[in-house]
């Protein structure tokens, strides 16, 4: 006797309801992860959409009256120049030290920084004026990180006239200063042999500034905006203009955008525009051009540029905004702006913002926005980019500098990938149906038990397999034979046709008399012969409708280059992971169809092709159209095929003989090297997304109809 | 226009043109299947070398390639020759043209050295170098003697090999230190005391690394004294170590059985050796070992997940609003891309949980991830995700086939819902659960894409199954089959030196690929047809 059976059973119930709530557990898991990859990837890209913020950092006192002011790349310090010829290092918990410019004469008259801060230009009481480098050098004692300023005089510019300092610029080895005269402005260049250039205009300058190289300078008199060419210009000439622009309102301030292409340009009326040099019309001659227009209210007080991206300050009378430029987007204002705001400026990491007030005091932000360049529209409308003469649609997420201007444009993404599944369901779909109805319908049973796996063994496939080589392979042979390929595409069904005709002329006991196997022996016959005719008869067609060369009669008539890897290859190679899905799903449709649905019509006297034509191609249409949608999902999602088939260059362009890049391409491509958290890192978690969202519809789509088809017929055949 | 309606009615063209598609998309499977194995098989075949005298006085010597029409000057064929000899003449490969060539022939005498650097070399050896003397070419004991010296020099690199992994070791927590030491500078922490440990490790590491490397010198020095000195087909004479010489081999004396052997014994080395010269040589092995291991993992994952989502489905779940919502969901997880896995994969588990991993158990190596960057770990994690739905479909199949008379049996006995699901559903299901596995194994052997994000790597320094403790390194990167296909075929800077790795490593992962599927395919008939006779 078993002990205490009614234990035991107690035991066997806990465990089946213990399992039970597991199971139940596990199955529902799936859902979860679905909902857990669509929150996690929305989660990843959702902060694209934020402006970022700035938050008051504190403010410290000043003892001085200030003229400019520079913070140090970790944040810990302020220089502050006063006008007693002093630099002011005002640390973060209140401390300061000062260190004297030896040999200015105070009282300071007046002092320009360039870019970067590092170099700042002063003018003495006397009107002498001097470059000096001011710089916070880090040390490290054990763990400690200590901050040395330093302050080196780097030039003397005795030449540098009398008028207003408007931009300073330079390296180690000299320093240019741009300064204001009667009648335009001038260069006075440090270094062994001095020298001088001047830059003629109508009126003089009230604000300009000079690229980090100094081969240009852009200056702004109250009506005109010149640009002059530097490189070059020998001491006492006059540098050539390269392009200039009247201005609507009189200019307040002149800062050049990171890169040196933008020179940002702010107004009394309060607008800030950027103006870059392109090519005119007429060739070799370049204009300036307002690229980008930003306005505002209130007079522009100070225009400050970030040295890490293209973002820069705007301050005006009402407040100060950080702009974005290439997306044209207006970040934020600075919260709780003190008044009487004299120098305002952006931390080397871009990463604060810091604010020097006429009574004296250091104001500081703390500035998060990590991802000012991704708005709607720069990544779905045309933009203008630097350089660009107008908007347009260019995914080119990388460059070699570190100015460079970042092009996110997904549209060249999402075309490429329509291309690719456009090419691939013009190939697929046709012959995917087609088998499926071959072999549902007339194949022979033994030929179906056949052919099935073997197109599931098609699917299985390793997609690197085909890719590989139909981009090493087929692809150089394609090129060397298109006329050839393009003929057997006319040549193939026409021949099969034609080849049907004939047999028709077969008397009908001889036909009947052979089995359906033989049939399809027929077909290929007919095929292959097409195929050989094709390529064999390539070079007499080449040279009769071609001019003797495909490639040369592409681009003169068509206007089209041939691309070795193009939509022709990707579409053919992404058959052998389309066609399966198409054929499985549209032969369960077929099969759906109730066998004594074709019966009735076979018994009605119809054919058998007026059966499939009539009844079975009718009744599982959902069920097809279920098919190819399926089949789209597959060709949007198919990466290492188009990777490797196409040449994965982002073009705008549905020539057949183009490449393409594909969303999924691009993200396998370029998600690896993208910094985590970075905006091109969020913008392909974005390209996932919408990957995901897509092929979620479609699938969802074609669930749905094949599941009602189902249910239908299921109860027809009940 | 009754004939043509009557005709059309008839429908023999358009059946011939269904006809005509079915037959394209089986052609496609075999033609691919047929490119693959005829232009792969034939890589790793002896080919006969050959001499050929230009009519410029030059000679090469090497093996042809391929033969096609000369761009430059139309009807003209040129012939592709595998010249080899990448330290003497800088290529690999030469055109000659046709009708350049004065004489041809194929000297029996020519030799071919497979060696560890810089490819092949074809020549003509003059002399065996072993310490303490010479044997000539025609010396009737050279081949002997050269086979004797190969050996010996093969126990020489493996002594060398074992060395070095000692050193290497030895090597470790110094390098470990160092690494904790620039985190620490980096993150401004208190360094005093690593630096001591580091100061002690070094110490220790230089007393016992003193031997090791008078032992790898005297090794090294003993090595050089065997050499073969060969002459090119220019007469320049080359010393060859015999220590970098993996095979010698004179192919044109080769029988059809020596041929054989020798390609078998290439193959062998293909699937079991390291590879070299930047993958475009030597082995794959590592790269096998990765695919197993990661499919392995993957497979843990995934059939338990797999298999208890469709008992659910099948056996718990009843046919509600819910249950429909896990059947979209499963659809979806079956249609989504794979590369949309692998971005989740990258966000998810390398960046959040891997770097939360990192934060929690590995500060001290920080910023240098550990398990914050990818690894085979994560990788088989993704795919797992990615096949469930393999698994799922077959495994309900598998239930399916299960009569409902036998669990009504098995319930009206008074077993509880579990004791029928583990007696008598789920071994009745095995073959189901197994196709499925098996169709899981061959999807994930064969993808790529979502890995490319998540821990392949082109070259492994170390597999992720080691002699080290603790032996699994699921943090690892590993290569992959599939990823070396697009790696040394897309990204190789030789990449005509690389065909034939690049079609070997095809043809490997599709016979693995195939031979999966088609077992499974196999077995799922087998299922079916047990599923009607049950539903009978």
């Amino acid at each position: 006797m078993s002990p205490l059976p009614a234990q035991r059973l107690a035991r066997a119930r806990t465990v089946d309801r213990l399992v039970a709530a597991v199971i139940t557990g596990g199955g529902s898991l799936v859902l979860v992860a679905v909902g857990f990859l669509v929150i996690f990837l929305l989660v990843e890209c959702l902060p694209l959409l934020g402006n970022g913020k700035a938050t008051p950092a504190g403010a410290m006192p000043v003892a001085v009256a200030p003229l400019l002011a520079v913070e140090d790349e970790y944040r810990e310090s302020v220089m502050v120049v006063g006008r007693d010829a002093v630099v002011h290092i005002v640390r973060r918990d209140g401390s300061s030290t000062a260190l004297a410019l030896d040999g200015a004469e105070a009282p300071l008259a007046e002092a320009v920084a360039d870019g970067s801060g590092r170099l700042v230009a002063v003018r003495g009481a006397h009107g002498s004026v001097q470059v000096w480098s001011l710089r916070m050098r880090p040390s490290w004692k054990g763990k400690e990180r200590m901050l040395e300023p330093t302050v080196r005089r780097l030039a003397e510019l005795p030449h540098a006239g009398n008028g207003p300092l408007l931009a300073v610029a330079g390296s180690g080895a000299g320093a240019s200063v741009l300064v204001g005269q009667e009648l335009g402005a001038m260069v006075a260049v440090s270094g062994d042999t001095p020298r001088t250039v001047a830059l003629p205009l109508a009126a003089p300058a009230v604000a300009g500034a000079l690229t980090d190289n100094v081969a240009e300078a852009w200056v702004a008199s109250s009506g005109e905006l010149a640009l002059f060419a530097l490189r070059g210009a020998r001491n006492g000439t006059e540098a050539p203009v390269e392009a200039r622009a009247p201005l609507p309102a009189r200019p307040t301030a002149v800062v050049m955008a990171l890169g040196g292409v933008t020179c940002l340009v702010g107004d009394e009326g309060g607008t800030v525009t950027g103006w870059q040099s392109v090519e005119s019309a007429m060739v070799g001659a370049r204009v300036l051009d307002a690229a980008a227009v930003f306005p505002g209210r209130g007079q522009v007080l100070r225009l400050a540029a970030s040295q890490r991206d293209k973002t820069f300050l705007v301050l005006r009378p009402e407040g100060a905004d950080l702009v974005h430029l290439t997306s044209r987007r207006r970040l934020f204002s600075l919260p709780s702006l003190p008044r009487d705001v004299v120098w305002i400026g952006f931390s080397p990491r871009r990463d604060g913002v810091f604010a020097v007030t006429a009574e004296p005091a250091v104001h500081r932000w703390t500035v998060s926005a990590p991802h000012p360049e991704a708005t709607v529209a720069t990544l779905f409308l045309p933009v203008r980019y630097e350089g660009f003469t107008k908007p347009e649609l260019v995914w080119q997420s990388t460059g070699g500098t570190s100015s460079f201007e970042s092009k996110l444009s997904l549209v060249p993404l999402m075309v490429g990938t329509f291309k690719g599944a456009l090419y691939a369901l013009l190939f697929s779909a046709p012959a995917g149906l087609a088998a499926a109805l071959y072999v549902s319908q007339f194949a022979p049973r033994r030929l179906r038990l056949l052919a099935k796996p073997a197109i599931e063994l098609m699917a299985a496939l390793p997609s690197v397999v085909v890719g590989f080589l139909a981009a090493l392979l087929l692809a150089p042979l394609v090129q060397v034979h298109v006329v050839g390929v393009l003929g057997s595409l006319v040549a193939l069904p026409l021949a099969v046709v034609g080849a049907a005709v004939l047999w028709e002329l077969v008397p009908r006991t001889v036909r009947q008399g052979l089995p359906a196997a033989a049939e399809l022996v027929l077909v290929g016959s007919a095929a292959v012969g097409a195929a050989v005719v094709a390529f064999g008869s390539e070079r007499v067609v080449t040279s009769v409708l071609f001019g003797g060369d495909f490639m040369g009669w592409l681009t003169d008539h068509a206007g089209v280059t041939y691309d070795q890897r193009n939509a022709v290859i990707v579409g053919f190679a992404l058959g052998f992971a389309v066609i399966p899905v198409i054929f499985t799903l549209a032969e369960d449709a077929f099969a759906n169809v109730p066998p004594s649905l074709i019966s009735a019509s076979l018994a009605l006297g119809a054919t058998r092709w007026q059966a499939a034509r009539t009844v079975a191609i009718p009744a599982a249409s959902p069920g097809l159209f279920a098919a190819v949608m399926m089949g789209l999902g597959r060709a949007v999602g198919e990466t290492m095929i188009v990777l490797m088939a196409t040449g994965n260059t982002p073009l705008l362009s549905l020539s057949p003989f183009n490449g393409m890049r594909t969303m999924s391409a691009c993200i396998a491509v370029e998600l690896p090297e993208a910094p985590y958290g970075d905006t091109l890192y969020r913008v392909l978690m974005l390209t996932a997304l919408l990957l995901f969202a897509l092929t979620f519809v479609i699938n969802t789509v074609a669930v749905t109809v094949a599941n009602r088809l189902r249910r239908r017929f299921g109860r027809l055949a009940a | 226009m009754r004939g043509v309606r009557r005709w059309l009615a008839e429908g023999t063209a358009q059946r011939w043109l269904a006809g005509a598609a079915l037959l394209l998309a089986l052609g496609m499977i075999v033609g691919l299947v047929g490119v693959v194995v005829s232009v792969s098989a034939g890589f790793f075949w002896p080919r006969p070398l050959v001499e050929l005298q230009l009519t410029s006085g030059t000679v090469l010597l090497g093996e042809e390639w391929g033969r096609e029409e000369d761009p430059t000057s139309p009807g003209q064929p040129r012939l592709r020759l595998k010249t080899g000899n990448r330290d003497v003449a800088g290529l690999d490969f030469r055109w000659v043209r046709e009708k350049e060539i004065a004489t041809r022939r194929t000297p029996a005498d020519a030799w071919l050295l497979e060696r560890r650097e810089y490819g092949n070399f074809y020549g003509v050896p003059r002399s065996l170098d072993v310490p303490g003397e010479s044997i000539l070419a025609h010396d009737p004991k050279f081949a002997q003697r050269l086979e004797a010296a190969l050996a010996e020099a093969h126990r020489f690199g493996e002594q060398e090999e074992k060395l070095l992994r000692r050193a290497s070791r030895l090597h470790e927590p110094v390098a470990r230190l160092r690494l904790l030491l620039a985190n620490a500078q980096q993150q401004g922490r208190d360094v005093s005391r690593v630096e001591a440990r580091l100061d002690e490790a070094t110490r220790r590491e230089q007393e016992a690394m003193a031997p090791l490397m008078a032992e790898l010198a005297t090794l090294r020095e003993r090595a050089t004294g065997y050499a073969l000195v060969m002459a090119t087909a220019d007469g320049q004479e080359r010393r060859i170590g015999v220590p970098n010489v993996v095979r010698a081999t004179p192919v044109n004396r080769l029988s059809a059985g020596g041929k054989l052997v020798l390609y078998l014994e290439r193959w062998w080395e293909f699937l079991s050796g390291e590879p070299r010269e930047s993958n475009t040589e030597g082995g794959i092995f590592p790269a096998i070992f990765g695919t197993a291991l990661m499919v392995l993992l993957m497979t843990v994952a995934v059939v338990p997940f797999g298999v208890i989502t469709a008992v659910y489905l099948n056996e718990y779940a009843r046919d509600n609003a819910f249950t429909a919502a896990v059947r979209l969901a499963l659809a979806n997880l079956a249609g989504v891309p794979s590369i949309v896995f692998g971005a989740f994969g990258l966000a998810f588990f390398v960046y959040t949980v891997g770097g939360g991993v990192d934060r929690l158990f590995f500060s001290d190596t920080l910023p240098t991830p550990t398990f914050g960057t990818g690894g085979i770990l994560w990788a088989s994690l993704t795919l797992a995700l990615l096949t469930v739905p393999v698994v799922v479909v077959a495994t309900e199949e598998g239930l399916q086939a299960v009569p409902q008379a036998v669990r009504d049996g098995a319930r009206a006995l008074g077993a509880t819902r579990w004791q029928t699901l583990r007696r008598v559903v789920l071994p009745y299901a095995t073959p189901g659960i197994l196709t499925g596995t098996i169709l899981a194994v061959a999807r994930g052997a064969g993808e790529v894409a979502p890995l490319m994000l998540t821990g392949v790597v082109k070259l492994a320094p170390a597999l992720p199954l080691d002699g080290t403790p603790p032996f699994f390194h699921l943090e690892r990167k590993f290569m992959h089959l599939g990823f070396h296909i697009y790696d040394v075929g897309f990204q190789s800077p030789n990449i005509e030196a690389a065909k034939p790795t690049v079609y070997a490593t095809v043809l490997v992962l599709l016979v693995l690929v195939v031979a999966l599927n088609l077992t499974a395919i196999t077995l799922r008939t087998r299922l079916r047809r047990r599923l009607r006779s049950a539903a009978v």
